[in-house]
């Protein structure tokens, strides 16, 4: 296990908020909005409650195994080669995250507030933050996000306080959109939008007390879906669903919306500014588990040396899309569909394989 | 395999690194080094036996077979016994008296007893006659047969009338008045009859010698007898105790302290009035020894942060080390960082206020600043005063001070994004006012700002260097410069001069000298950074220094603490609560005793929460 100082439950809480509801400034309002219409905040809805069980079902395969690295774990249940496999797996996911993460909010800032740079530069400059603070570690990402929180708070609440006049509750009829059986269906697949709960396994051998692991996983979850949701909703109440399901960054026409009284008019821009702190915690986080995962996975000491060969893997990647679209196209289509299967799906594999090898403390002896 | 066995190559150089000291959350271990005595086999000339105390102890020895012998034979014929008593009780007189003159005789040192070696040792050492401040003063000492001697001292670092009245006198008039005991030793007679000082020593090592005088010490050598007899004469030039001039406050002490390190212990030991307040002496330099003292409160401080902070003050292998700004780059956990990690304070009740919250002062000989160790973000906004005012008052005084370091960070940047980059966020009358005052000045705005910021700093230093009789005129120039011709001659907007205005008061809003560097220099950087990408820039370059400070680590304490990680407890970040409520000291320095004052200390208040008055009581009985 590399050694990298503790983070307590709240810090960690912080960190997967930003970690699993930083995209609600990027494109996931729409994509709840293809999926769902006007209920598109039930799709989001049931995604949550699906991630949450697949999440307490990872909860139970680390309490057979308490202290120990997820990337540990499958050694110990599948042996070498699946163990190395779901922790390639892991590591897949993350970096996939962390390069379309880059990408959209790259091509965010560029579509917005900086219209004639070159997208590589604000791309390398987001790479760059997250670097730095992967690089910092643990504890300056846990602590670096709690003292963004208030940021982000300000850059979320501000939109919802003074966009409230612009929200018709008649917007989000009809109410089932595409009716339940296709909301549950869209929901499941969906519930790959909270695979960033992934983090909070991997860093379970440092959260500093054990028994906040659930507590604090559940907590984000649910914050995470309050935001998610939320946000889902109030853009398809203030914008008509055909809209809402054209506009790339629903969030930023939110805030183009905001005018606050006379003097500060179209304060989009300071918005972008503090969804931006999301972006760096987010794009840090990304970077600190791939590297981490990878380097457990290899079994190396640490995981500094692989950073920054990893930052330049990671931008080509965000590089694959020749543009927005086939980025966005990627992201909604093909990780947010299948996400599930790496990060709720291979835990309960592992935990099944467990049991029937016999693995690990008996559930009576959790801690 | 391969790639293992590759990556592997990282790993020993990764094992070499020194574990980072941190003062929370790690097992308690004694540090390298430190409190680790090492046991050493002591030989007799180590244990700086002298011959006589050699011989003392064979003769004991010997004593001891005789004894037994005595009692072996005690029985068998009485006059035999009888003569081996006698010669025995003749043996313990003899004992008494080595064992009396044991206690008189003198350690070997190197110093000789012919008083022209010592002479020509001292020309040789002081490289006497080209160095014209040492003073050896030739004389004789008033016996009945005349004894050479000589005075050595330091012309500026002793004090001439003690040397003349009450040195040279007694030894060369007075001692022949009255009527000297015979038979004591010489340096008996010099330290008890002759020399009036109050501080008499006498030193056997030539070295030790020579060090005394270097303090200000003088230094008798007398022909005839091995070793120097040091006077305390030390009185030099100094500043007496004056206004503090760098932190100055309204209400509350106005002393400050001065170059003299003994000064400016007692002003802090008459501040906080504990015996448990220790100024533990140390050495740093080895062509010139300078001596700091390292304060702590004994019980409070944290034993672990005062054995890192001593630590890494004896690893110091210098030359010189004159000056506590010095000191503090030699300790320091993060050197590359831009932020100070000590705080220099001129202000002895600041000292005491931090002693007592459990942190450590350094304070080092000829030099008018202690250094704080550790110093958090948050002491270099807060100010002596912010305590001495009722609490609304330091709260507001201290959230304009927050204000002004940040506009003294931001505001030439922002004006730069929002005009450059983002000119919709700019109501249209605004906009139209700004455009129509830029509409003359042919250069960008980056250029403009950075002209102006450059003006500022320049006439900044130059405020500082100026001899004070022409103060007025740098008044008139930058006025000049910053405002009306700059204005005229068409270079920079008007209301360019008051956003750089505000910058500049802004900054010197903060407290704190060396945090206005680190406010000044991350300034341009953020220009810089607005200046090519607007307020993406500045986004990239807050996060960047906010993650940094919340990376940063001042010796083993987060340097953001209390606020990341967020330990409140004390109203005491950035609103400065009432005082009452504070009872608690911070939890980052880890104090040995948490508690500062009782739970309510209103008590004869009516009202306040029942929770407090539970508390007080169970306080009471625990303190009974």
């Amino acid at each position: 296990m590399i050694r990298q100082g503790h983070i307590d439950g709240k810090h960690a809480v912080v960190v997967l908020l930003n970690f699993i509801a930083g995209k609600v400034f990027v494109t996931f309002p729409r994509h709840m909005a293809i999926l769902g219409q006007g209920a598109g905040w039930m799709v989001a809805t049931v995604a949550a409650v699906a991630a949450t069980f697949g999440f307490y079902i990872t909860v139970l395969l680390l309490r057979r195994f308490p202290g120990r690295s997820i990337i540990d774990i499958s050694c110990e249940v599948g042996g070498g080669v699946v163990g190395r496999l779901s922790g390639l797996a892991f590591f897949a996911l993350f970096a996939l995250i962390t390069a379309t993460v880059a990408r959209e909010f790259g091509e965010l800032v560029l579509g917005t507030i900086l219209r004639h740079t070159p997208i590589s530069i604000v791309v390398g400059a987001l790479m760059g933050a997250g670097l730095y603070t992967a690089y910092l570690g643990l504890e300056a990402i846990a602590r670096g996000a709690m003292l963004l929180f208030p940021f982000m708070v300000l850059g979320t609440l501000g939109i919802v306080l003074f966009d409230l006049r612009f929200v018709t509750l008649s917007g989000l009829a009809p109410w089932f959109g595409p009716g339940l059986p296709a909301i549950l269906e869209h929901g499941l697949r969906a519930s790959s939008n909270y695979a960033e709960i992934l983090l909070l396994v991997v860093l379970a051998p440092y959260v500093r007390n054990r028994r906040e692991l659930l507590p604090a996983g559940l907590a984000s979850m649910g914050l995470s879906w309050l935001i998610m949701a939320g946000f889902t909703a109030l853009a398809a109440a203030a914008f008509p669903i055909p809209v809402a399901t054209r506009i790339v960054f629903p969030l930023f026409h939110l805030a183009r919306l905001v005018s606050l009284g006379e003097f500060l008019q179209r304060t989009e821009a300071l918005f972008v500014l503090l969804w931006l702190f999301s972006a760096g915690v987010k794009m840090s986080a990304g970077f600190y588990a791939s590297a981490l995962v990878l380097a457990e996975t290899l079994d190396l000491p640490d995981y500094r040396p692989l950073l920054f060969p990893l930052a330049v893997l990671l931008f080509s990647v965000s590089f694959i899309f020749p543009s927005l679209v086939e980025a966005i196209e990627f992201d909604t289509l093909l990780l947010r569909t299948y996400a599930w299967i790496p990060a709720f799906a291979l835990p309960a594999m592992l935990l099944a394989l467990a049991l029937v090898r016999r693995k690990g403390a008996s559930a009576g002896a959790q801690g | 395999m391969m790639l293992k066995r590759f990556l592997g190559l990282f790993e020993p150089k990764l094992q070499k690194r020194p574990e980072t000291f941190s003062l929370g959350n790690r097992p308690e271990e004694p540090l390298p080094g430190i409190g680790v005595e090492q046991p050493s086999p002591v030989t007799p000339e180590e244990a700086g036996l002298t011959p006589a105390q050699v011989a003392l102890a064979r003769l004991r020895e010997d004593y001891e077979a005789t004894r037994s012998l005595l009692q072996e034979l005690t029985g068998y014929d009485p006059k035999d016994v009888d003569a081996i008593r006698r010669e025995c009780v003749h043996l313990g007189q003899l004992i008494g008296k080595l064992e009396a003159d044991a206690a008189e005789a003198q350690p070997q040192g190197d110093i000789s007893a012919r008083i022209d070696d010592n002479l020509g040792r001292v020309k040789d050492v002081f490289h006497v006659p080209r160095n014209s401040d040492v003073i050896i003063r030739e004389f004789e000492l008033g016996l009945a047969p005349p004894v050479r001697a000589f005075l050595l001292y330091i012309e500026g670092l002793a004090d001439k009338e003690i040397i003349s009245w009450a040195i040279l006198q007694p030894l060369m008039l007075l001692a022949t008045l009255g009527k000297l005991p015979a038979g004591k030793e010489p340096s008996k007679i010099i330290r008890e009859n002759l020399v009036p000082g109050h501080q008499v020593e006498i030193k056997y090592s030539f070295m030790d010698a020579i060090d005394a005088v270097l303090t200000g010490v003088s230094a008798l050598f007398i022909d005839g007898q091995p070793y120097a007899v040091l006077i305390e004469t030390k009185k030099w030039e100094h500043r007496s105790v004056e206004r503090a001039s760098v932190e100055r406050v309204v209400y509350g002490p106005q002393q400050a302290f001065n170059e003299i390190s003994r000064t400016n212990s007692a002003l802090v030991r008459r501040k906080l009035r504990s015996p448990d307040l220790v100024m533990e002496a140390l050495k740093v330099g080895r062509r010139s020894e300078s001596e700091l003292f390292l304060m702590y409160v004994e019980g409070l401080t944290n034993p672990r942060l005062v054995d890192e902070v001593r630590r890494r003050i004896q690893a110091i292998d210098v030359d010189y080390l004159p000056e506590s700004g010095m000191l503090e780059q030699y300790i320091e956990t993060s050197p590359i960082s831009l932020f100070p990690q000590s705080l220099p304070t001129e202000r002895p009740d600041r000292v005491a206020a931090f002693l007592s919250e459990g942190h450590i002062a350094l304070v080092v000989d000829d030099n008018p600043f202690a250094l704080i160790v550790p110093a958090t973000f948050t002491s270099f906004f807060h100010s002596a005063e912010d305590y001495y005012l009722r609490w609304p008052f330091g709260s507001f005084i201290r959230a304009f001070r927050l204000a002004g370091m940040l506009f003294a960070l931001y505001l030439p940047a922002l004006y730069i994004a929002i005009t450059n980059f983002h000119p919709e966020m700019i109501p249209t009358d605004l906009l139209l006012a700004v455009a129509a005052s830029r509409e003359p000045v042919p250069f960008p705005i980056p250029v403009e700002v950075l002209f102006m910021e450059l003006s500022l700093e320049i006439i900044r230093e130059a405020g500082i260097r100026m001899p004070s009789t022409i103060g007025p005129t740098l008044g008139i120039i930058g006025a000049l410069i910053l405002g009306q011709a700059a204005v005229a001659a068409g270079i920079v907007s008007p209301i360019l001069v008051i956003i750089v205005a505000i910058t500049g008061l802004g900054s010197f809003l903060i407290p704190n000298y060396s945090a206005t560097f680190t406010i000044r220099i991350l300034r341009f950087l953020m220009i810089f950074l607005a200046s090519a990408f607007g307020m993406f820039g500045l986004a990239v370059g807050t996060y960047a220094l906010i993650i940094h400070m919340a990376a940063l680590q001042t010796y083993g304490v987060p340097f953001l603490s209390p606020i990341a990680p967020f330990r409140p407890g004390t109203p005491d970040i950035g609103v400065r609560g009432p005082l009452y409520k504070m009872e608690k000291r911070p939890s980052f320095l880890r104090p040995l005793d948490r508690i500062r004052q009782a739970p309510l200390t209103r008590k004869w208040a009516p009202g306040g929460p029942v929770e407090k008055r539970k508390q007080q009581a169970q306080y009471e009985e625990e303190r009974e």
